[in-house]
Order: C-alpha cells, then structure tokens, then sequence
C-alpha cells in the first residue's frame, strides 16, 4: 500500500487542470419509447397506430406544431423554454439491433451494428484524451459495477452507488491488512496492487470532496434523484471528475406501458429539474452538459398487450447551460416510411458522441470512433 | 510455483488441500495421465438434473410439462438454468469430479458462446461435455444442431423465403475461422444453407425443416454445390486458418494473453493434421517445457468462476442457500450460461474495476463471517456489508487441512497454506498480518491464516 503520508499528495492531481467541462450520461435501460414521450400530436399515423396507447391531443404538452411532451415531462417544460435543452429526433445507426444487450454494447462501445469491441467511447476518451485523469475518480459511474461505456484499455471509470460510504469499503480491516507492496511481483499482480492503491486513493478523494458541500435544492427521494443530488454536491464541491454516468432502468414496456412509463419519466424528470436547477444556483449549468439516450426506441405500432415492443431509432436529449442549438434539432419522426415497421434513423448516434468529444471533453473523436464522424454543432 | 500446481491451476480450478498433499509428489507425465483418464471416463457421463439443489427461490417444479402461464413458465426456465449453473459450480469445485473436462467445458462455453433457456442449457452442456477433449469437428456440428445455439442465433427464423444471417456469421466470424477469411456475400450463401434447421417445440431435440429449407445452389468459400449446412461447416474446416484460430484462443485461455506466434504455428499444425483432435493439442500443450517458464506461471487473473470454484475447493465451505453462489457471480460480473455476448468473455484484467477488486479481495471474508459458528475471528472483520451477500447462511470447516498440517508449528502451517493459495514464491511471514491472526487455537489460526492470504492481491492470479 502506498505509505500514509504520500497518499494525500500526488503529483499529478496537482497539475490536472479541470477545463471547467463536465458531461453527465443519464442511460435510459430497456429502450424507453420515444414517441410516447416526444408524441407527434399533429400525426394522424400516430393515433392509427396507437389507438389505445396513443397520448390524445389535449393531453400532450404541446410544445412546437408538430411535437409534444408527454405529460410526465412536465417538470422539464421549463429548461426547454428557457432554451436549455436539446431534442434531437430518430437517432440510431445501420443495421439496428433490437437485443437490450446487442444495441446497448453498440451505444456504449460506438460500434457498427456487426462489431464487438470491448472498449467504451468513454473509456476510449480516458485512455486517449484525459490529461491527467490516470486516477479513476476522473470518470464517476453510480452503479454497483462500471459499464462498458467507461473501460477502456488501460483506464476505466470509478464505481459507487453511494460516495459518502465509499471510506468502508476501501478502509476495512481486511483491507489495511495487506502488507505495503515492497516486493517483485510480475506485471499482473503489479496491476493488481497498482489498481487497489488508484481505488483507494479516488476512494478518499471522492469522499472528502462529498462531504464539502451540501445541495439546498429538496431532490425527490428516490436513488435516481439521489444519485443526481450526489453528483451535483460533487460538481459544485470541484470534484476533478469530468464524466458522470448514471442509470434510470425499467423502461422495457411490452405490456400495459402508459402507467408504467409514466411513472418513470415523472421520476426522471424531477430529479433532472431538481439537478438542473441545483447546477444553475451554482453558475455551473454553463460548465455542464448532460445526454440522455436509450439504447432503442420501440415500434411504431402498439402491441395486443397495450405496450410496445423493441424498436430502433429513438430521441436524444441534450441539456446544459451552453448549447448551440437549443429546441427541436430537427424534424418528427417519419411514420410513413417505415422500415418493417419501425422507425428509420435520421441522425447517427456516433455523430452526437462526435461533437462531445471534440467540442465538449476536448477529445479526438477520429481516434475514438475509430472513424470519422461529423458534428451537428450542438455543443 | 511448484510446475505441479501450475499444472492443476490451468487445467482445472487448482487444488484442494488433501489434492496439494497427495499430488505434488507426481511426476509431470503422471499427473497429465490421471487428468486425461479421469477426463475420459467423465466424459461418457452425461450431467443429470440434480433435484437436490432447492431452496427458497429455487423450490418450484422443474417438471416442464407442467401446464403453467407465461410468466411461471419463463420463471421455470430461468429456475432450471439457475440450478444448471450452481450444479457446475459444485461440479467445479469438487475434486472428485475431472477438473480438466470441467476447465475445458468451461473454455468451451465461452468460445460457443450463448444463453441456453431452460432445457436447452441441460442438453448444451452435455454437447460441450462429450466433446469438449473430442474432435472440434463434431463439437462445431453438434452445438451448431443444439436448440440452445439456433435459439440464440435465431436459425429458427431463418427460411428460404427470409434468410436470417445471425448464425452463420457468428459461425465463421467468432466460433470456427474469424474475420478476413470469408466474405459477406459467403455469409449469405451460407445462411442459405442452413435454413430449416430449427428444434422441435417442446423438446430440446434439432429438426429439420425440409419446407423451410433453401435446396438452390450455393458458392460459397469457391466452391459451388447445392450444398446444406453440415457441408459448410465441412468446406470451412477444410482451412488451416480455422485451426490457428482455435489454438490461438486455446493458447489464451491456457497458456498466456500475449501470443507466441512459433507455438502457435506448431500447435496449429498438430491440430489440424490430426483432423481436430482436442485432447492431443491439450496433452502437447501441459507436456511441454516452455508451459511451465516463468512467464507463463502466476500471471492470470482468475475469472471470477475459476476464484469462487477455486475458494470452494480450497476450504470445504457449505452455503445454505445455493443461490448465493449465482448472487456472487453476478456480484463478481462472470455468470454462467449468461455471457455479456455472443463473443464470450474477453477475461484478463476486463475482470477488474474498482469495485470488483474490493469485492474479489474481500471475499473470501464475507464467507468467513458469514460462517460465525464458534469462529473468533469475527469481530476483526468489519467488513462492508453488501447487500447481495448480506445474508450469507454458511458453513466452514477446516478440518481437512487440521488433518494434514496436524503436528506442524505456526509458522510451518502459515509457509504451507502460502504455498498452497499464493503463486510467487514464501515471501510472507506470519509477522505480517499480526493484526489478523489468531494464534489461540489451529482451527482459527489456519481459518484467519487463509483469510489473510486470500485478501492479498497474488490470491486474485494463478
């Protein structure tokens, strides 16, 4: 183990400069269905196709001519008017695959729909463009274990679903029990020791930087909201870590999806308005960019079990204090040219991962992507 | 590392304390004999469900004629996979079983990667276990006719007058020749040729759908026939290319991450001149002298099957509930029947974040103070306590080892069990871990003695 007195002093945290941009990942699991939640109220194909499911007119928030939110967005409604948020329609890529494991290794590795790769794009970013982001903590993930999106090949990102217990963990006796690592060990326990000592050190880190600030903004007590309250207290605590990933699940509605989608985009979109709003008290709305995404959309027409099942594209939303094309990015989806059934997408997803890269994280998204991706211009 | 250890550390899941005082004194060639032998009689014993393994969540009737609705019916299924994957856990972890075929089953499973549902995974796993030391050919057209790999790869769906390439793409691309040797219009045609292969509706059993079949002329790989799909597989083993494939992830799984192009290439040959003989590429690869280098010696990390089935056969430990052992594969991120894809596992240090390394180091930990009957050492564990292994109902005993190390001094008894869990050479001393040892009594100085050493990172490789 590193001895105690140089575990506080690193060199290189010293020199890290924080550039000031953070990107907050919210990933919709189960592929929340997108037309039930940006609804096409002007469409006559979207009531034929869902004549039970379908959200009636006088129910939708309806924000341009063509488009709507659903009502449970409602707590959004104002970050959209107040022009900060994005709505980016019918994302997706060739070749779709309707497997939850399938189109979500795609989204979080940025893969053709006929590549395994065992890298994320953000791992990738970390491993590649992160000046001084050799500790974990540069890259938080709220869940039990990190997720493709942030391994990379020699960085991943830091795990925890809850930081201000993060001292047990790393601190128990069995733990302070191995002896400081004083001799010749081959390349993979090296790793292995190296690994504990990074874990330790952003376990600490993450710690102290939870405990300097407390939200004044009531976030609603669920973990989803929780989770964001924590990240928030992190951002504003100048917490050095650039990319925060978090996780809303249970969106795989095939049967009786109106309550069930309901409540989940109630829940998401209070804490989003909750985190929002806690960022701009703080004058660091501007420093941050959240994107919200699902690994696909659902069909177009609904099912006999008054749900839907997979689908392909879906929308992306973008939300921060600094975006360049603030709105609708472009137009409803297009029920009439149908692709079996399900939606046709407009916008390559990897082209949005492009322009944060480039533009937001300072990143170089041709390397990452392993290809050239052009940007939208939306950050 | 005794080349002995090492041995069983790769061709099975390591050794068992009676096995570490019995075995070492093998010759080389003994050791791979008793291994291939009990591997060969073990193969011709097919796995039977075991109704014995039943609990709480693992109680309701496993009988699947059983008239139930679509939402018991699929917790059924996923019951049955949930016992298959604890049954080979404990297949894994006991030495009476052939830890070589299981350890190949294993490489094997991950290699014809998929997610057998109910049934299919009982009748998966006796394909790979009746082949998995056999010939390679008849392993690829055996899984390539199992319920479980066309339910996967939807070969069901695939139909004359709708082909669904997912099979035969995977079959070229990840389980016999790999990218650059063939094309995309060879998947094409060879998506031809296997449709009408699909399985009957209620049994696990393959059937041929001459209805569905797409009898027109195919090229493929060069050649042109009418043909189906057991050709195709033929006309693609025809190819060196897929024996170096193989070997090369044999060499992986076995040897080491980093290749050896000139083994390969000699391995590669033996295999395919002899027409795919698995048994013997495996007997060249354990005879050999370079398997035993340093190089090759203590530098795996164990996937997290190999640590739980090495931490069971290591200390006879007994949890009430088998479930547990499916609750601490998911915490540890390998669960069987379950890979994360089609491609398998990537393994290597993809097993290792910051949260599965606190895990991993603690485990064995968990296990002890969940097992507080009589054992002192309780109270210097204070553990974090996650939930999934919160409630840990379980039995340890070493009483194995207090038999074998019987009349020996501490610091013997340490040297011993250092011996036995860690792969560098003695390095440690009990002076190291004074604030874990209890030296009051042998039961619990050995119990806190292996809880120590498989807290320290060298415990997480083989």
């Amino acid at each position: 183990m590193i001895p105690t007195f140089l575990r506080g002093y690193n060199p290189t945290n010293l020199m890290a400069s924080r550039s000031g941009k953070i990107l907050v990942v919210i990933q919709l699991s189960g592929g929340n269905d997108g037309l039930n939640t940006i609804v096409p109220w002007q469409n006559d194909l979207y009531y034929k196709y869902r004549p039970k499911l379908g959200i009636k007119p006088q129910k939708v928030l309806q924000i341009s001519d063509q488009l709507g939110f659903n009502p449970a967005l409602k707590s959004l409604r104002n970050l959209y008017d107040q022009g900060e948020m994005t709505i980016l329609n019918s994302v997706g890529y060739p070749n779709p695959d309707r497997s939850h494991f399938r189109s979500m290794d795609i989204w979080q590795t940025a893969s053709g729909s006929n590549d395994f790769l065992t890298t994320g794009w953000l791992g990738r970013y970390l491993d590649n463009d992160c000046t001084g982001c050799q500790q974990p903590h540069h890259a938080l993930e709220m869940n039990k274990s990190i997720s493709l999106a942030l391994r990379g090949k020699d960085r991943s990102a830091f795990g925890s679903t809850h930081v201000r217990s993060l001292k047990k963990t790393v601190n128990n006796n069995v733990i302070k029990s191995i002896p400081a690592s004083n001799h010749e060990h081959n390349e993979t326990v090296a790793y292995l020791y190296k690994t504990l000592a990074d874990s330790q050190q952003s376990a600490n880190y993450l710690h102290e930087k939870s405990r300097l600030h407390k939200s004044k903004v009531t976030y609603p007590k669920n973990m989803f909201a929780q989770q964001l309250k924590q990240t928030a207290e992190l951002i504003t605590a100048d917490s050095e870590t650039r990319i925060y990933y978090l996780s809303l699940g249970g969106f795989d509605t095939h049967a009786f999806q109106q309550v069930k989608q309901a409540k989940l985009l109630t829940q998401y979109s209070e804490a989003v308005a909750a985190f929002t709003k806690d960022l701009k008290q703080n004058n660091l709305l501007d420093d941050t960019l959240i994107m919200t995404f699902s690994e696909f959309g659902r069909r177009v027409k609904q099912n006999a079990s008054n749900g839907t099942d997979h689908g392909t594209a879906n929308n992306v939303f973008l939300m921060g204090g600094n975006l360049k094309k603030k709105g609708f990015y472009n137009d409803a989806p297009d029920l009439v040219n149908l692709d079996n059934g399900d939606l046709k997408h407009q916008i390559d997803f990897r082209n949005i991962y492009a322009d944060i890269l480039d533009n937001w994280l300072g990143g170089s998204s041709t390397t990452i992507l392993n290809g050239k991706f052009n940007g939208l211009g939306i950050v | 590392m005794h080349p002995i250890k090492h041995l069983y550390a790769r061709a099975g899941f390591g050794l068992s304390p009676k096995e570490w005082n019995d075995k070492t004194s093998f010759s080389r060639s003994k050791a791979i004999d008793e291994l291939f032998s009990h591997a060969k009689r073990a193969a011709k014993q097919p796995i039977v469900l075991d109704h014995s393994i039943i609990s709480a969540k693992l109680g309701m009737s496993m009988d699947m004629s059983v008239e139930m609705d679509k939402k018991k019916k699929n917790k059924q299924r996923k019951t049955l996979v949930a016992r298959q994957n604890i049954q080979w856990i404990n297949r894994m972890a006991d030495p009476k079983e052939s830890a070589l075929l299981e350890k190949m089953m294993l490489f094997w499973h991950g290699h014809f990667a998929c997610q057998p549902q109910g049934e299919y995974a009982l009748h998966y796993t006796n394909i790979l276990r009746t082949h998995a030391l056999g010939n390679f050919r008849e392993l690829v057209h055996a899984i390539a006719k199992s319920p479980a790999m066309i339910k996967y790869l939807n070969n069901q769906q695939n139909r004359k007058k709708s082909p669904n390439e997912n099979f035969a793409r995977e079959l070229m691309e990840l389980f016999t020749i790999g990218h650059g040797h063939y094309t995309e219009q060879d998947i094409k045609e060879a998506a031809r040729a296997f449709t009408g292969w699909g399985t009957e509706k209620s049994e696990p059993v393959f059937k041929f759908s001459k209805f569905f079949h797409d009898y027109g002329t195919k090229t493929f790989m060069g050649k042109s026939g009418d043909f189906n799909g057991e050709e195709i597989i033929d006309i693609i083993l025809k190819k060196p290319a897929v024996a170096e494939f193989i070997v090369t992830k044999i060499y992986y799984f076995f040897i080491n991450e980093i290749p050896d192009q000139k083994i390969i290439a000699s391995l590669s040959k033996q295999f395919y001149d002899s027409d795919y003989d698995i048994a013997g590429v495996m007997r060249t690869i354990f005879n050999s002298d370079w398997f035993y280098d340093k190089k090759n010696v203590g530098n795996q990390i164990k996937s997290p099957v190999y640590l739980l089935a090495n931490l069971l056969r290591t200390v006879d430990v007994k949890f009430k509930d088998p479930y547990v052992l499916i609750k601490i594969q998911q915490a540890l991120g390998q669960m069987i029947f379950v890979p994360p894809n089609v491609a398998g596992w990537p393994g290597g240090k993809g097993w290792i974040d910051n949260t599965t390394l606190l895990l991993r180091l603690n485990l064995t930990a968990y296990v002890f103070k969940a097992a507080q009957k009589g054992f002192l050492g309780r109270k210097n564990l204070s553990v974090n306590n996650q939930k999934a292994l919160r409630q840990l109902d379980v039995v340890v005993s070493v009483k194995d080892i207090e038999k074998i190390l019987k009349d020996k001094s501490n610091n013997d008894i340490f040297k011993e069990l250092e011996a036995l869990l860690l792969s560098n050479n003695s390095v440690y001393t009990t002076t190291d871990f004074n604030a874990l040892l209890i030296k009051k009594n042998k039961s619990d100085f050995i119990k806190t003695t292996i809880l120590a050493l498989s807290a320290l990172p060298e415990f997480q490789v083989c």
